[in-house]
């Protein structure tokens, strides 16, 4: 066994806030309704899929390094706080993080909005728009929120980049660089992403959110969760085409018991999909696709899956779980996680 | 640029100004005239905000503020700020009625 | 580099070699242009020509001067039309540093880069082209494939033939320093023999638009620790280095241009823009590189300084450094490169990497072109003059937005 537990998860999704929202929806299945964003400048508006606003403000929400933060920073610490509070964390950390902080597009609203105000006029751009937009500007949020995570990385990637994340902090806890890791995915949505998805898609759905995945060197309560196993990314190139990074994913991740869980990161078209529904197309046991509901949230859904596993883990309903991440443009990963205890 | 308002009211604007723009969880009417803006005690605001505020009140209100010396005294508190618009304004009524 | 690692951990961790260095600066491209410039402390900046700043309150940067060839590499024509600035600079640098360390093609090569904004000029293309109604779409879904800052590492594993894993780090202007730092983290694990690594940043509107709103950008010029320094410059580049394990290079015979022999990294929560006043994160960065390199400050010969020149973060350094160096302070030659090519974010470390590598292998140290006064808070000496001196140890601090801090130290080998 790899010695690495997950000591708690969270979840920021379009279901709500936090992983029973997540959890609800999922057993539900219907996807969840979007909401229309402008297009500014006119033409159709484009439907996203929102995190719902958090009415009223929390007290944490009102940490002043959150003032001038966007939605995915506060995404980011909601299913930070919900992870640490998971594992029974006293508030700040009593011991030093890790911090992986993972994402995809990023800061997309206030990059927008400062571009767009420097295309108006340079010399009345925000000054405070432009630091918010820089792409580790969310890890930096979180590390001040929580105050002790002197190692932090942020990470940028297609959805596979989430488990590659998974595996840097096993390798930190295994190299005792810390005793326990953050490994966060996190993604904001705006009509600009989800107008970049059209041009790939046009039944793809941007959504927001965040997951997080709290990983510990030291004994969780039993029945715990562990990672077993995250396989290489499987990058894509003239030599490895999608589908075939596909098939070396699944090749690698190892299935011993049966009546185990897959969670994929299909996303419901079946142009996207092909690679992905191919590879698993005889697979005989449970599966769930958390974005066949939750709508394309990127890096943050690669985040959900595991928060769906683990979570299901927990509550004993399997006692292993696989992750299959086929991502749109960089590779193909794949994770284990395994109920350890009875 | 707005009409030349009476204080009160420039109080009032310049206040949702800084509220709006500088994503304040606070209501415009909760920051008093005298209140800080900078500094402990006061509205906890930080250099980035500093640079806002000057942007802003060159965009509005045509409040050229040339440098950090300048903007300090001037963005002490919303009454200080309002001064420093009024003076203006009056400054830009004298000299187009002479121009 | 899969968990848990093929290879179980070396009970001793294998020392990082660096066989294979390019670069691709305002001085120019390549090793030699680049090695005489910072030699000679010869500044690179001009006006800013790659866009529009006459409603910019700044109007200086220090552009790179790019062929308008690619060099020889296995991309099509097709792929090669393609690539955008940001990808055809990061080209240039590793294939210089690909056929320094003569690696063959292989499918086990994992690439660990550092950027600030991957492809941001083709970004902002899209942008205005998604704005304007009127605007043909075409083009629009590779502009927003190719923005992504995975994107160049993808056109590096087709130009030089191999297969792995990608990791691009995102740490603000400590990115390049933070890539070569998880390219030695993953060697030293014993999780990969080799790695390509490196970081690379194209200027663009957004980017000097943001450093111009905040008014950091020098209105006069960048004089990293001069008490009368007013901010700093941008510029735009990349470095690319081969990192292996002592045994494979030894294995092959390859010449080897230095030690990656330690890497220290901490993160700072005081402030989104700022360091914190006393600069505890960048002493603590320095303290685990030189505790991991087992060296203490009096055997470092050469600091190269994050020194953007900005008045916030030249003091918040300088107190690190005295405070980390001690008695060692008055006599270390320490100096920052970025008066003489600019600040290139997430290049930045990479590059400040290599200059490290040069200074060791031709053993001299890089001046600051005009210098001034420098400021008294700096308790150890700034180069200011072309010097020639005996290097055996060398180290790079490179921090940034966000609180980032990373230190590496290189030491000269054979």
């Amino acid at each position: 066994m790899s010695g690495i537990r997950v000591a708690g998860v969270g979840a920021v999704s379009p279901a709500g806030w936090g992983t029973a929202a997540l959890r609800a929806a999922l057993e539900q299945g219907t996807p969840i309704l979007p909401t229309l964003v402008p297009r500014p400048g006119g033409g159709q508006a484009l439907p996203v899929r929102e995190v719902p606003r958090l009415v009223p403000v929390p007290a944490w929400a009102k940490h002043p390094r959150l003032r001038r933060a966007s939605p995915i920073t506060l995404h980011a610490v909601g299913a930070v706080r919900e992870a640490l509070s998971m594992a029974g964390s006293s508030e700040p950390p009593a011991k030093d993080l890790g911090l992986i902080l993972c994402l995809l597009a990023g800061c997309v609203q206030y990059t927008e909005r400062f571009f767009g105000e420097v295309l108006r006029d340079p010399a009345s751009a925000s000054p405070l728009l432009f630091p918010e937009t820089v792409f580790n500007g969310p890890a930096s949020h979180v590390a001040a929120v929580l105050g002790r995570t002197p190692l932090t990385y942020t990470l940028l990637g297609d959805p596979s980049v989430f488990l590659q994340g998974l595996d840097l902090a096993a390798e930190w806890l295994a190299a005792g660089y810390v005793d326990d890791c953050l490994v966060v995915g996190a993604e904001e949505t705006s009509w600009l992403l989800a107008d970049a998805l059209l041009q790939f898609d046009h039944s793809v759905q941007a959504a927001g959110g965040a997951g997080a995945v709290l990983l510990t060197r030291t004994p969780t309560p039993s029945p715990g969760v562990e990672l077993e196993q995250v396989t290489d990314l499987q990058v894509y190139a003239q030599a490895q085409s999608r589908p075939a990074a596909a098939g070396r994913m699944r090749a690698m991740l190892s299935e011993s018991a049966a009546g185990g869980l897959l969670c994929d990161s299909r996303v419901g078209s079946a142009r996207l999909d092909a690679a992905e529904t191919r590879v698993w197309r005889d697979w005989p046991g449970a599966r769930v696709s958390p974005k066949l509901v939750l709508g394309e949230g990127l890096m943050a859904a690669s985040a959900w899956q595991c928060v769906t596993a683990i979570d299901a883990l927990s509550r004993g309903q399997h006692r292993v779980a696989l992750i299959s991440v086929v991502g749109q443009n960089e590779a193909a990963a794949g994770a284990r996680f395994v109920r350890a205890g009875p | 640029m707005t009409t030349h308002p009476t204080s009160t009211q420039l109080r009032a604007q310049l206040k949702q100004m800084v509220v709006q723009d500088l994503m304040l969880k606070v209501s415009a009417d909760e920051i008093p005239d005298d209140l800080p803006l900078f500094g402990p005690g006061g509205l906890g605001l930080d250099s980035v905000d500093a640079l806002q505020l000057v942007v802003a009140l060159d965009k509005n209100y045509g409040l050229k503020i040339a440098n950090p010396q300048e903007a300090q005294d001037i963005l002490r508190s919303v009454r200080t700020i309002a001064e420093a618009v009024a003076i203006r304004a009056d400054h830009v009524a004298t000299v187009s009625s002479t121009a | 580099m899969p968990f848990p690692p093929l290879r179980v951990r070396p009970a001793k961790p294998p020392r990082v070699v660096v066989t294979g260095a390019g670069l691709v600066t305002p001085l120019g491209i390549g090793w030699r242009v680049n090695a005489d410039g910072f030699r000679a402390g010869r500044a690179a900046f001009g006006p800013v020509r790659r866009f529009d700043v006459s409603r910019h309150r700044a109007r200086t940067a220090a552009e790179v001067d790019l062929p308008a060839v690619l060099p020889p590499t296995r991309l099509t024509p097709k792929q090669a039309r393609r690539l955008d600035r940001a990808s055809r600079m990061l080209l240039w640098a590793a294939h210089e540093a690909w056929e320094q360390s003569g690696w063959e093609a292989t499918t086990d090569l994992p690439v660990v880069l550092g950027t600030t904004s991957g492809g941001m000029s083709l970004g902002e293309e899209y942008y205005r082209r998604a704005l304007d109604g009127t605007a043909s779409r075409r083009g629009q879904a590779t502009r927003a494939l190719h923005y992504l800052a995975h994107l160049p590492a993808r056109i590096l594993l087709e130009a030089f033939g191999f297969l792995g894993p990608i990791c691009i780090i995102a740490n603000a202007c400590a990115s390049g320093a933070n890539a070569l730092g998880r390219a030695w983290e993953l060697l030293r694990a014993g999780r990969a023999e080799r790695v390509l690594t490196g970081g690379y940043d194209a200027l663009s509107l957004l980017v000097y638009s943001g450093f111009d709103s905040l008014q950091t950008i020098s209105p006069t010029r960048c004089r990293p620790f001069d008490a009368d320094r007013d901010g700093l410059t941008l510029g735009e580049g990349a470095a690319v280095l081969c990192l292996e394990t002592q045994e494979a290079a030894e294995r092959r015979a390859a010449t080897v241009l230095g030690e990656l022999a330690g890497y220290g990294h901490r993160l700072d929560p005081h402030h989104l823009t700022q360091p914190h006043p006393q600069g505890d994160a960048a002493w603590s960065a320095m303290d685990e590189a030189c505790r991991v390199a087992g060296l203490g400050p009096a055997d470092v010969d050469y600091l190269n300084a994050h020194g953007t020149g900005t008045p916030l973060n030249d003091v918040a350094e300088a107190l690190a450094i005295n405070r980390w160096a001690g008695d060692r302070a008055a006599s270390l030659p320490v100096s920052s490169t970025k008066a003489v090519i600019g600040h290139l974010l997430g290049a930045a470390g990479a590059v400040e990497a290599v200059v490290c590598l040069q200074a060791l292998r031709e053993q001299w140290l890089p001046p600051q072109p005009q210098l001034g006064h420098v400021d008294p808070i700096c308790q150890f000496p700034v180069v200011r003059e072309p010097t020639h001196a005996r290097v055996e140890v060398a180290m790079s601090n490179s921090f940034g937005f966000g609180g980032t801090n990373a230190t590496l130290i290189f030491r000269r080998w054979g």
